[in-house]
């Protein structure tokens, strides 16, 4: 790292720590843990039925996609491999997975959930986000979903009790809501919101939006004057370069990828819940993808822009994961139809990579400059 | 044809060129394409160097069957551009089908005056021509390296010297590869209309679905989530709806079953080619030929009419040499090898048959297009089911199984995996295969990624098929 933590990270690392041995408690009370890692999945669903639901974004790293490159082949994406070599080690919270939420995006997430049983002996429960947008698309989500159900209390899962369901979405379209205000403010410094995200992704909702607040109270600052956006593949808790920079740089950043803003509940269209029914929470979760996957992906152009001129911001990061195609592909026409200058960095984990991502970003913020 | 003496051999494209004159006429006169556009049709029957000087330089390296029908084969098959281009000019519709692999062309043929290709078939054009400039333009869009050579369709798109430009673009998403599913959405960024539709994931059973209902495809076996299935036609009905408005025709029951029972046709005889040429031993029939025919099978060439008459050309020649005990290759017991996706580099499958050994059945990704197709019910239904049997949406150990399946049924001894550097499924299936393949058959396996190397072979990959089929001979002995 760059800068040592701040305080603010600090408090949300003790609390991710908090969280996980309440993790180990739930679990040593027979509860489930269910992985998942695509924010398309409605985690409330998973709280509907008794389950403590996990979004699984961190721990990457080269030794575990070393891991990973010895159970399939290198030419994948670095986080589907990271994943694939925590799973199969078992370190940290991947231990703490009883059953993953095996949700079919992308075509190299769609593999590794069907090989992860044979690969590595985990459970999945399978289960597939369509690409196209359209609502016979969302309607089939939502019976997926409901199968899924099915699939999770054969396995052990409660029945599904849809006040609980209710309850843990209300909570977490709160704290969501939080976040997503001081994202667009730029209020938190970008290395702080990054680690609130991820306390976001593994921690229980009901009592997130109070701590938010807490923290916030004594550290809201003035918004930079300078802000970037960042947008491409999920960034995982270590996969701090590009925010370490731009904030070093002096910039504030917007994060419009799907490990931050897009993650949390949509205000436009409104995105709280109302009943708790497993169809609308999928709905609700089907509609809040803005991903170079979605077919067409026009409402992802459309997100980015949209927020990139409510914002002023001066530049936009595209940082995609190697060999993810999805994204990469894209680049040409993130060029064509940004009106502010684009930087797309294709990203591992790999030693080395640090250094040339922090060259290219600096390059960047002096052509800002 | 009784008439032509030559014997069954495999020869050189020149060898080919100064046997044309030898060509009866009568035979020449049957092949034609477009009969129901230009009246008595265009001819079509030209040599491969005649092709090869048309830009697919690869022909040069291969080595062909000789026999009349297989020129006519690979004559149909490079003349797939001239009927693109002919009926556009008459005003005819053509239509792209995109990643679904053997469905939607079910569907379009069902409409008159209409022809269908896959954009997809482009991911052999650079290696046939044997230069990059397709993939130099897909990359001034976005598409690079990192992808598979589907992105050559993305270049050809803003060519449009292998095809006209489409009137629709119907585009399969959803449990498809990376590599196309980004190539489509360029093109589409293109100003071409797309039409797009999901196709389904099919996970396989796990142990905690008891209480989900799986249903099974009629004639793949494939057990798919009940789901799927209504969902699928929906989707499909989507396809139909897309092509109605396109073609201002809308299409019947009758019509789309007429569609279905010309494309069974096709299917039924791909299947017995397949099964009289992979049983064979020696084949009659070289690798090289069956890749092609088996490819008629999802894209028609452009025109499922002509196609018939090539495939009953073709198992008639091969019914003929089984009788007869006669084969093109030159080695009378040669080992046999099962081949898993389409190699990009096709003197590959030459270079097999110069070692001594022969393909004894494949799994290029499109298996599910031999099934038969359910007659008398909805067609609609029917096609969905087909579908559900698609390896690229199931999972890699399906396919492992498929191939497991394949290589018992011919007798194979081995199997050769042929990768793509970058393809989104490659590394997955690899894995599956190799070890599905070892637990059930107890055979080698070899993979390898095909780099591209225009104008000659790879030669690690040479090396490494010279040593598998050195290693089988071996394992005989």
């Amino acid at each position: 790292m760059l800068e040592p933590m701040s305080s603010l990270q600090e408090n949300c690392l003790r609390a991710m720590k908090a969280e996980f041995r309440a993790v180990d408690d739930f679990r040593n009370s027979k509860g489930k843990v269910l992985g998942y890692l695509c924010q398309g999945f409605p985690a409330a669903v998973a709280a509907g039925l008794g389950m403590w639901p996990v979004r699984v974004l961190q721990e990457t790293s080269t030794d575990l996609e070393d891991h990973g490159g010895m159970l399939v082949r290198p030419d994948i994406c670095p986080l589907v491999k990271s994943f694939l070599g925590g799973v199969s080690t078992g370190s940290g919270i991947y231990g703490a997975i009883d059953v993953w939420a095996g949700l079919a995006t992308c075509d190299q997430t769609r593999r590794c959930f069907a090989e992860l049983g044979s690969l590595t002996g985990a459970h999945v429960l399978q289960i597939q986000l369509p690409s196209t947008r359209s609502d016979s698309s969302e309607r089939y989500y939502g019976t997926m979903m409901e199968r899924f159900c099915s699939e999770a209390m054969s396995y052990g899962a409660g029945d599904y009790d849809r006040d609980r369901a209710l309850s843990y979405a209300r909570d977490r379209y709160s704290a969501g809501v939080l976040l997503a205000r001081v994202s667009m403010t730029g209020s938190v410094k970008p290395m702080d919101l990054h680690w609130m995200y991820h306390l976001y992704h593994v921690a229980r909702p009901a009592p997130l939006e109070d701590f938010f607040s807490s923290l916030l109270s004594e550290r809201i600052s003035e918004a930079p004057s300078r802000r970037i956006a960042l947008a491409g593949s999920p960034l995982s808790l270590e996969d701090t370069t590009v925010i370490e920079v731009l904030q070093k740089g002096g910039f504030g950043v917007l994060p419009l990828h799907c490990a931050a803003l897009q993650s949390v509940p949509s205000t436009d269209p409104p995105g709280e819940p109302v009943s708790g029914g497993v169809r609308e929470l999928a709905g609700l979760a089907f509609r809040s993808v803005r991903c170079a996957r979605s077919r067409p992906n026009d409402d992802m152009f459309g997100y980015i822009s949209e927020l990139i001129d409510h914002t002023g911001c001066e530049g936009l990061v595209v940082k995609t994961m190697r060999f993810c195609d999805l994204w990469f592909t894209e680049r040409e026409r993130f060029r064509e139809k940004m009106n502010i200058p684009v930087l797309v960095l294709d990203t591992a984990f790999s030693s080395g990579e640090r250094e040339r991502q922090m060259a290219r970003l600096e390059a960047f913020m002096e052509t800002l400059a | 044809m009784s008439s032509w003496s030559y014997p069954p051999a495999r020869i050189t494209a020149g060898e080919w060129d100064a046997l044309m004159k030898e060509i009866p006429a009568g035979f020449e006169e049957k092949c034609r394409f477009l009969r129901q556009v230009v009246p008595g049709g265009v001819s079509y029957l030209h040599s491969p160097r005649h092709y090869s000087c048309r830009g697919d330089r690869l022909l040069e390296r291969l080595k062909f069957d000789s026999s009349l029908e297989a020129l006519r084969l690979w004559a149909f098959l490079f003349s797939e551009k001239d009927r693109l281009f002919t009926a556009k000019e008459r005003g005819w519709k053509i239509v792209a089908a995109m990643k679904d692999l053997g469905q939607v062309p079910i569907l379009t043929y069902a409409y008159p005056e209409t022809l269908t290709f896959y954009a997809d078939e482009l991911w052999w054009a650079p290696c046939f021509a044997e230069e990059t400039r397709l993939l130099d333009e897909a990359a001034r869009l976005g598409a690079g390296e990192e992808l598979c050579f589907v992105r050559a369709a993305l270049g050809a798109m803003v060519t449009l010297d292998y095809f006209p430009p489409p009137d629709l673009c119907i585009a399969g998403v959803g449990a498809c590869c990376d590599d196309f599913s980004a190539v489509m959405q360029l093109i589409e960024g293109l100003g071409y209309p797309v039409l797009w539709w999901e196709m389904p994931a099919r996970p396989d059973p796990s142990d905690t679905e008891g209480a989900v209902e799986y249903n099974r495809t009629p004639y793949g076996g494939s057990l798919y989530r009940a789901e799927a299935l209504p969902f699928l036609e929906e989707q499909l009905h989507s396809v139909i709806a897309g092509m109605d408005e396109l073609t201002g025709v809308a299409a019947t029951p009758a019509m789309l079953g007429e569609s279905l029972n010309l494309f069974n046709g096709i299917r039924r005889r791909i299947s017995e080619l397949r099964d009289l040429v992979y049983s064979g031993r020696p084949p009659p029939l070289p690798g090289l030929e069956m890749f092609l025919a088996e490819f008629i099978a999802i894209h028609t060439c452009a025109e499922p009419e002509e196609s018939i008459y090539v495939l009953d050309g073709l198992i008639e020649l091969v019914r003929g040499r089984l009788e007869r005990g006669e084969s093109p290759l030159e080695n009378p017991d040669p080992v046999r090898v099962f081949w898993v996706t389409p190699p990009t580099d096709a003197s590959l499958i030459t270079l097999l048959e110069d070692l001594g050994g022969c393909i004894a059945g494949t799994e290029y990704l499109i298996s599910h297009a031999f099934l038969p197709l359910s007659t008398g019910g909805d067609p609609v239904r029917a096609v969905a089911e087909n579908c559900l049997d698609d390896c690229m949406t199931g999972t890699p150990a399906f396919r492992a199984r498929r191939v497991v399946e394949g290589a018992r049924r011919y007798g194979a001894e081995g199997v050769i995996i042929s990768g793509i550097f970058g393809a989104s499924h490659c590394p997955w299936d690899e894995g599956a295969i190799r070890r599905i393949v070892r637990e059930e058959l107890g055979i080698p396996v070899i993979s390898f990624d095909v780099p591209y190397s225009p104008g000659r072979q790879n030669e690690q990959v040479v090396n490494r098929i010279e040593g598998f089929v050195e290693l089988l001979r071996a394992l005989r002995s």
